[in-house]
């Protein structure tokens, strides 16, 4: 299932508008300058849904509703890459949850759409969320919103915790690319995961709405100065810690798995390799897993 | 443990417009207008790099309106923005200033010492030229007044 290529360079949050709209000019940025992974985000703000789905729920509770919607749909793209004669392209579906408390969260949770994302990403609003992402939430990235001055105080405690359990940080340079005050912000945050915790498993991506927001990726590792990153730091943040993150949203999707074994035979077959390949045959998948993962308790 | 570094930057604010003569004169500013204007002195200097590299810990007092003493709090790293944009602080809050750096200090002990050193100093230098006991006293006692420091 995990086939993205060791080479290229990862963007792991490329707002899902890009593919929508401008889809074929999106693809030709991004895959001539250099990325070969590319996570489509879907940015959901929990606490902007109004109620009034729960009062239905609690009228009459039927579980055929979402709340979250379906992933975006990766086949056109995939179509399109294919047309375009473009190699070892890999896509992946991305979901953000932007919530203020955890209650509100745990529906999207268990949602049965959930388990369609490969990757999973957080931007917790208040205090309480950011404990809760630090103490019990299990996701692969954490990002913030740079729209607004961030209001948390972080600490080195929490920031090694995150370390610990895996997470990554996201700093998405797309909207600084437009606004000043959404630069400072970014900065500002950048600067406080250097002063708490040395700048680990900080990842670069590009939050871009629109295609013209992409950068290279040489550009951006030179970025890096102004985040407090050196180049080595930096180089990583774009490269080996974008592929450790897929790697560890794997783990998170499977439970405790040490190794996946797989039949390599089917997906030879299919000229783009595409971890979220298996939209439809997740239920096979999932039947068959037991047996091919070693999963340690 | 690692700990947060922090300086501390001891300025004198001095109004352009007043002769020697009365020095005496307390000389008001809001904090939040110091507060302003050293910040936004760094975004003009240092651009947004800059004024978001301070955001962090920054904080300006004003201390005493006789001797004009001001203390910025900031990471120690960035100080050196703020170090470097001080001397360009012409104006704040429509008044004509100009503004010395007396001391960086890291932390807020030292910068005590020094600026009770520096008051003492000033308190001696002002009584020469007054001379009833009372008014020396009351002198005395409102330029030692650093409590909100």
């Amino acid at each position: 299932m995990l086939t993205c290529n060791q080479k290229g360079f990862y963007d792991l949050n490329v707002h899902e508008k890009c593919f929508q709209n401008n889809l074929r000019r999106t693809l030709e940025t991004l895959y001539s300058l250099g990325y070969r992974t590319v996570a489509v985000n879907q940015l959901i703000d929990v606490d902007s849904i109004p109620e009034t789905k729960k009062k239905k729920k609690k009228g009459e509770p039927r579980e055929t509703l979402d709340c979250l919607p379906e992933p975006f749909d990766l086949n056109p793209i995939k179509e399109t890459a294919a047309a375009l004669n473009y190699e070892s392209l890999t896509f992946l579906n991305r979901l953000t949850l932007k919530f203020s408390s955890q209650d509100t969260l745990h529906k999207y949770l268990k949602s049965i759409n959930f388990k369609k994302y490969d990757l999973f990403g957080v931007i917790p609003v208040t205090r309480e969320a950011l404990t809760f992402v630090c103490s019990s939430l299990e996701a692969d990235i954490l990002s913030f919103d740079v729209e607004t001055r961030l209001n948390l105080r972080l600490q080195r405690k929490l920031f090694t915790q995150l370390v610990d359990r895996n997470y990554h940080l996201e700093l998405t340079y797309g909207p600084a690319i437009e606004d000043s005050t959404k630069r400072k912000n970014l900065i500002n945050i950048s600067h406080l995961f250097h002063t708490y915790g040395k700048s680990k498993n900080i990842i670069f991506s590009s939050g871009a709405e629109f295609y013209m927001h992409i950068r290279n990726p040489y550009d951006v590792i030179s970025l890096g100065f102004l985040f407090g990153l050196n180049e080595l730091q930096s180089k990583n943040s774009v490269m080996n810690l974008p592929r450790k993150v897929i790697v560890n949203a794997t783990g998170r999707r499977h439970g405790k798995s040490v190794m996946l074994v797989e039949n390599m035979d089917t997906i030879v077959e299919e000229s783009v390799l595409v971890v979220s390949d298996e939209e439809s045959e997740d239920e096979d998948m999932d039947t068959d897993e037991p047996l091919q993962k070693k999963s340690k308790q | 443990m690692v700990r947060l570094k922090n300086r501390y930057i001891v300025i004198e604010v001095n109004p352009r417009d007043q002769n020697e003569t009365d020095t005496l004169h307390p000389f008001k500013l809001s904090q939040t207008a110091l507060n302003q204007t050293v910040q936004g002195k760094v975004d003009q200097l240092h651009g947004d790099f800059g004024a978001a590299a301070i955001l962090a810990g920054f904080s300006a007092k004003y201390v005493n309106p006789y001797t004009r003493i001001g203390i910025i709090r900031c990471r120690s790293g960035p100080h050196k923005l703020i170090t470097s944009t001080i001397p360009f602080i012409t104006q704040v809050d429509s008044c004509q200033v100009s503004v010395n750096i007396l001391y960086v200090g890291a932390t807020i002990k030292k910068c005590f010492n020094f600026v009770k050193l520096h008051q003492q100093r000033k308190s001696d230098e002002y009584c020469i030229k007054l001379e009833s006991d009372e008014a020396k006293k009351s002198l005395k006692e409102a330029l030692m007044n650093f409590g909100s420091m």
